[in-house]
């Protein structure tokens, strides 16, 4: 064999390496970079997830001081969401713009915090508690929603129950059929959009803002019911038109209530009556030019002649959200006669002992109720009365059941 | 005679060497190759879900409706191709509140997951809430 020869021995094995090498080389690099592009692709989706967690626990944090503003979390609270997930956000909120403890219902910060895979993001907004809480609708009928006449109704109505309209009424609004409500086709009827929205309205009761009230005012114990107030009230604080006291006998105003000059005043406070049967030719003056005039009636639950009011009251102020009318009995609420009216009236109780929700309010007559009436079931059986959405108002303290609305977005800690 | 069958011993080591090598490499190749298939698919499966939940919002917590609904995307996220690769399912939950019952004051929890059509393995899922009045 030459020296040639020789000299090749073991080149075959060596160019193999040598390939081998290069090939592996470059697959390294290669492999390399899919491997780091799979773990900032995987990064960037635990950034995506933190973000929508962090906007998780600020609506989850929204929803709860909706129903309760005095659960608000005001130290960081930890939930796993969904449940099981191994992923969490955490929650606060904080007073606006000076941090530090919250005090409703001012406006606040309501921070989010999302982790994923030890990926952070932080998202705060600002909220604001509603006020119109009774605003959005004109008429709401939870149940049932009777319509008939010629009535008018300037503002959005609704219901999650059945529709019955009679007569020729007029929508000058949205109508929305919630949840399960069904019935009468209202679109010829509706100057609006008629929308068909999935879920129930959802609307807190009669005891729910007797309970806020109560320990707004009077520092009682949540929950309360609207039965507080039999022991609780401002009754005495009643009078004629010439500031004498009237005395409310077994908490009934009716004709026997009003002495000569046919007039009794209630100043701003909260009134508890057990029957309201209001006669025409007398005035019940409600004083809210200089305050907010609740009216309770109760019994929870209690049975009974029907209440009326004959086109007897009087306000001394425009604003819608200064007079509440609150129906906690089973009785119908009649109202008739020609008035203009201005405040709210709400009837919506229940479970009762039975399961049974209930709230009856009638509105009949010619007259004109300048706010929202809401109720279990709620009908119009004669007159031309109009109901007229107030869209401004008093700016009163947001009542429970509030839903506090979003004022600006930030994230605090960018990606 | 004998240098000569050295040679071909030395030959078919090479090729067993590079064989071997070789064999393990395209392996490797295949993972670097999925994944760089799985984070591409990852990072237009997550931009892919954003944009559910935008369009969820877009309709409002009141009108949006209950129930699962699927929506095709092309290669780069794009709605909805004709022979989409990814395929997004958006399920829109109303959690009872309290009492059992459902209505607008409970909250809603919106998940999106988005499956990749070469086969069928989810690439993202994302789950967020919605609640009236909040974000």
């Amino acid at each position: 064999m030459s020296s040639g020869h020789r000299h090749q021995r073991g080149m075959a094995l060596l160019l193999a390496l040598a390939v081998t090498a290069i090939i592996s080389a470059l697959l390294s690099g290669l492999l390399l970079l899919s491997v780091s592009h799979l773990a900032l692709s995987h990064t960037n989706s635990a950034y995506a997830n933190a973000l929508n967690l962090a906007e998780a626990g600020i609506n989850w944090e929204l929803w709860k001081i909706s129903h309760d503003r005095n659960a608000a979390d005001q130290s960081p609270v930890t939930v796993e969401y969904p449940s099981g997930s191994g992923r969490f956000f955490t929650v606060h909120v904080e007073a606006y713009p000076s941090g530090g403890t919250w005090v409703p219902p001012s406006d606040l910060w309501v921070i989010g915090v999302g982790t994923v895979d030890g990926v952070s993001r932080t998202v705060r907004v600002v909220t604001r508690g509603a006020t119109d809480f009774f605003g959005h609708y004109a008429l709401f009928g939870m149940d049932q929603l009777d319509v008939g006449g010629s009535a008018t109704i300037n503002g959005a109505t609704g219901t999650n129950g059945l529709v019955d309209t009679n007569g020729n009424p007029d929508f000058n609004g949205n109508f929305w059929y919630c949840g399960p409500a069904n019935g009468d086709d209202v679109s010829d009827n509706v100057t609006g959009t008629v929308y068909h929205a999935p879920l129930p309205e959802y609307w807190p009761t009669v005891d729910d803002f007797a309970s806020r009230r109560a320990e707004e005012k009077y520092g009682a114990t949540p929950p309360q019911t609207i039965d507080y107030f039999k022991n609780h009230n401002d009754n005495s604080q009643i009078v004629n038109s010439l500031g004498e006291q009237v005395q409310i006998k077994s908490f009934a105003i009716d004709n026997h209530t009003f002495g000569d000059d046919g007039t009794i005043v209630l100043p701003p406070g909260d009134y508890y009556f057990e029957k309201m049967n209001l006669p025409s030719n007398n005035t019940l003056r409600i004083d809210s030019a200089t305050g907010v005039v609740n009216i309770w009636l109760g019994p929870a639950g209690g049975v009974g002649k029907a209440d009326t009011i004959n086109g007897s009251m009087l306000f001394t102020a425009q604003d819608v959200n200064r007079f509440h009318l609150y129906d906690g009995s089973k009785r119908t609420l009649k109202m008739n006669g020609t008035m203009d009216f201005y405040g709210h009236i709400f009837a919506y109780n229940g479970p009762d002992k039975s399961g049974q929700y209930y709230g009856s309010v009638e509105v009949n007559g010619t007259g004109s109720i300048s706010g929202s009436v809401i109720g279990w079931e709620v009908s119009r059986t004669t007159g031309n009365a109009t109901i007229t959405f107030q869209s401004t108002g008093g700016g009163e303290n947001p009542d429970p059941g509030d839903f506090w609305g979003l004022q600006s977005w930030e994230e605090v800690n960018p990606a | 005679m004998m240098r000569r069958g050295l040679t071909l011993v030395e030959l078919l080591v090479a090729l067993v060497i590079m064989g071997v090598v070789l064999g393990g490499l395209v392996g490797l190749w295949t993972f670097g190759f999925n994944a760089t298939r799985q984070s591409q698919d990852v990072g237009v499966g997550y931009n892919i879900a954003r944009l559910e939940i935008e369009k969820v919002r877009t309709i409002g917590f009141i009108l949006q409706p209950e129930g699962a609904r699927t929506t095709g995307y092309d290669g780069v996220g794009q709605p909805p191709g004709s022979t989409p690769h990814f395929l997004a399912t958006t399920t829109v939950h109303t959690l009872p509140d309290a009492h059992g019952q459902i209505n607008t004051g409970c909250v809603r929890e919106v998940t999106v997951q988005v499956i990749s059509k070469d086969d069928l393995q989810p690439v993202f899922t994302t789950t967020s809430c919605l609640t009236k009045g909040g974000v």
